[in-house]
């Protein structure tokens, strides 16, 4: 895939300090939109160049939060595992055409399982380790599954757009 | 050597994660107090839990000894009823209203805890007990068996307690000679955990092999009159201004098994007046 993500990757970082960080939504919806700039980094980079990018993107959210670096760790795991999580949910014949699929040609289905997918685990990680209480856990996911929700919805609008502008071109 | 190479090439990207996600767990449990205490929580639970299942393990194998514990025990228990029904009955004699003459005598909370594990071949040793914050188990309670100091509790988790003992080379305990009503500290400086050494006791005042130490009220952790320990070896050091005096620790941590966690009943009052010692 030829595209650069560092555009979308500026946007989303500067913007979940100044914006998305202080929206805590009836306790339930927090949204992490930078881990659309994980899911949209190209696969045909390094994998362990694309851990460190992610480990820097999420230590920045994390200097942003005081947080620790529980961001960084999460997105770390997150890039890591979406190599493997490709495969599961992106068809091989897809695959075999196109290994580093550009999002905006996925299909719906496809989307939504492995984007969906990755940043339902992202916020997932993230809560429990936020929370470090397994009795927590339900919370964590319900909590998870709500801002996930809105940060796929947002991915999706913005495919959306993309696909339009193009088309108008 | 080829083979750990292809090895390490193959996993290099695990390898990768490990490393990232180790600095960034390091980051998080050094920067995030919240976190650092979740931590350490979790450490009591599991060395709690672990020591747990070996006590249960063992305990059978150990029921002689424990019975004669528990007889001896019972004994203590009904010279304790014994003299405290002397008190009362004394009290009433002098047809007096006071409900105790020594406030700093009274404690709030006995509760008997289990000796999970306890550390003895360390500097820091610590022990375990099975008693938590869920049973009233607080930071500061003193732990005593029968009338004797065993130590204080320095952390509790919801089901576990650490405790600090006097093998401890970071405890200073306040001991009071009761032949001449003199104080000085009791520090264990490391080696055999029967023995201690009493310091900054003066040179002038006359001391003797056998003599008991007890705790003083100047501390507000152990009620005053529990038993720290008998001098045992007493020596002088030429110009030196006090004693080097060796105290043989009445409590033996390789025999210990039941304890009481105490807190005197104004603990909390007395020490919000002491000044800030952090």
């Amino acid at each position: 895939m030829n595209r650069s993500p560092w555009i979308l990757l500026i946007t989303v970082v500067l913007l979940q300090g100044g914006v998305f960080n202080r929206i805590h939504w009836m306790g339930l919806i927090n949204p992490m939109v930078y881990v659309m700039a994980l899911v949209w980094l190209p696969l045909g980079w390094n994998l362990a160049l694309q851990m460190l990018v992610a480990f820097g993107i999420g230590w920045w959210v994390d200097s942003s939060l005081q947080s620790g670096a529980i961001h960084a760790m999460v997105s770390t795991l997150v890039i890591y595992l979406r190599s493997y999580w490709i495969r599961l949910t992106v068809s091989p014949v897809t695959l075999q055409d196109h290994p580093d699929p550009d999002l905006r040609d996925l299909e719906f289905r496809s989307l939504l399982s492995y984007a969906g997918g990755l940043i339902f685990i992202h916020h997932a990680a993230l809560y429990l380790l936020e929370s470090l209480r397994l009795a927590h856990w339900g919370y964590a996911l319900l909590k998870a599954f709500a801002s996930s929700t809105l940060v796929f919805g947002l991915l999706w609008s913005i495919l959306q757009w993309t696909n339009q502008t193009k088309s108008a071109r | 050597m080829g083979a750990l190479a292809i090895w390490l090439f193959r996993y290099r990207f695990f390898l990768w994660l490990i490393f990232l996600e180790s600095i960034g767990a390091w980051i998080t449990f050094s920067e995030q107090a919240y976190h650092r205490s979740r931590l350490n929580q979790w450490q009591i639970e599991t060395a709690g839990s672990y020591q747990s299942m070996i006590h249960r393990a063992t305990r059978f194998w150990r029921m002689d000894d424990e019975n004669l514990r528990l007889n001896q025990e019972l004994a203590l228990l009904r010279q304790m009823i014994s003299d405290s029904l002397g008190v009362a009955d004394s009290l009433q004699k002098t047809n007096t209203t006071e409900p105790w003459p020594d406030t700093t005598l009274r404690v709030d909370l006995i509760q008997s805890a289990r000796v999970l594990y306890a550390g003895t071949n360390a500097q820091h040793n610590y022990l375990l007990l099975d008693k938590g914050s869920l049973d009233g188990i607080q930071p500061r309670m003193a732990v005593v068996q029968g009338h004797k100091i065993v130590g204080q509790v320095q952390a509790v988790s919801p089901r576990f307690a650490r405790v600090i003992p006097l093998i401890n080379t970071k405890l200073r305990t306040s001991a009071l000679h009761t032949a001449s009503q003199t104080t000085g500290s009791l520090v264990w400086t490391g080696g055999s955990t029967r023995y201690a050494e009493l310091m900054d006791f003066p040179i002038h005042i006359p001391i003797k092999v056998g003599d008991s130490l007890v705790s003083s009220t100047y501390s507000s952790v152990y009620p005053p009159g529990l038993r720290l320990g008998r001098i045992d070896r007493i020596e002088t050091v030429p110009g030196a201004i006090t004693y080097k005096i060796r105290v043989m620790l009445s409590v033996d941590y390789h025999r210990l098994d039941h304890v009481q966690v105490m807190r005197p009943t104004f603990q909390k009052e007395r020490e919000e007046l002491l000044p800030d010692q952090n």
